[in-house]
């Protein structure tokens, strides 16, 4: 009878133990989502500032503001460096390499403006313009992506 | 040891004649960018004949860069070991993102046309 008892009292110390288990794991995942929901929502406060960034610049290279708009430029080349290495977890090799592109064309651009006193020629300020114009865009694309990201995920839990 | 710069520029002048680097322009008609994966970028310029290549990591930090300019009687035998592989690579880039090749057949396919 008293071993009767005692493997009852085993078998439920076992349930309990896993059930425990179970908890602690739902609740680590529970964790671990709300974590990954602050993260998305604070790249996603980032990639709209870095947006923001993007339009001063193409607005100071449209209204040939040289000094300013090669200012912005090295903000923008340095914050399109923090997002891609902060946000990493959140964007694909093909997001991260539009990024890398970003930056490039960037610092091209920067260094035009920088070393020619602004462009010249009419031509030459239509290319600037073309090319800031293509990093505006892929940055507008990012921040829009990450941005639909974080709206699903958040209806999708609410 | 030293590092091999030469022969990393020299396998990617072989991957661009295979057309397997996507080399694109830039603001300055004079200079192309390729980027590696996200993690590499080459930057490959023409200033005034003279050609400069630079590297760069994921940091925008330069890894190395390579000079060359028409040899000449003062010039160093690195700048004339350089010089053919870049203006071959600087030609390369250029071909590609300005899709030279392409916009030739058409005009020819255009022209028999007539």
């Amino acid at each position: 009878m008293f071993s009767l008892i005692a493997n009852i009292a085993s078998l439920a110390g076992v349930f309990l133990t896993i059930w425990a288990l179970i908890e602690a794991t739902g609740a680590r995942r529970a964790a671990q989502e709300a974590r990954e929901a602050v993260w998305l929502g604070n790249a996603v406060e980032e990639f709209k500032s870095l947006n923001k960034l993007a339009s001063e610049f193409l607005g100071y290279v449209e209204n040939n503001q040289i000094d300013a708009a090669a200012l912005r430029a090295r903000d923008l080349s340095a914050g399109i460096l923090t997002a891609k290495q902060r946000w990493r977890r959140f964007l694909s090799d093909k997001r991260i390499a539009r990024l890398e592109e970003a930056s490039a064309q960037v610092s091209v651009i920067s260094r035009t403006l920088v070393t020619q006193e602004g462009p010249s020629t009419l031509t030459g300020k239509q290319r600037i313009l073309r090319f800031s114009h293509e990093v505006v865009q892929i940055i507008a694309e990012e921040a829009g992506t990450i941005s639909s990201e974080n709206d699903l995920r958040n209806n999708n839990a609410g | 040891m030293p590092v091999d710069y030469h022969g990393l520029t020299q396998k990617l002048l072989n991957k661009s004649r295979a057309g397997k680097v996507g080399w694109q322009e830039t603001a300055d008609e004079a200079t192309f960018i390729a980027i590696l994966e996200g993690r590499f970028a080459f930057e490959i310029s023409n200033k005034r004949g003279r050609y400069l290549f630079a590297m760069k990591n994921q940091n925008e930090t330069e890894i190395f860069t390579l000079t060359g300019e028409e040899p000449s009687g003062i010039t160093t035998i690195e700048n004339d070991r350089n010089y053919p592989m870049l203006q071959e690579l600087y030609e390369l880039a250029r071909r590609t993102a300005l899709g030279i090749d392409q916009a030739v057949s058409d005009a020819e396919n255009l022209l028999d046309s007539l």
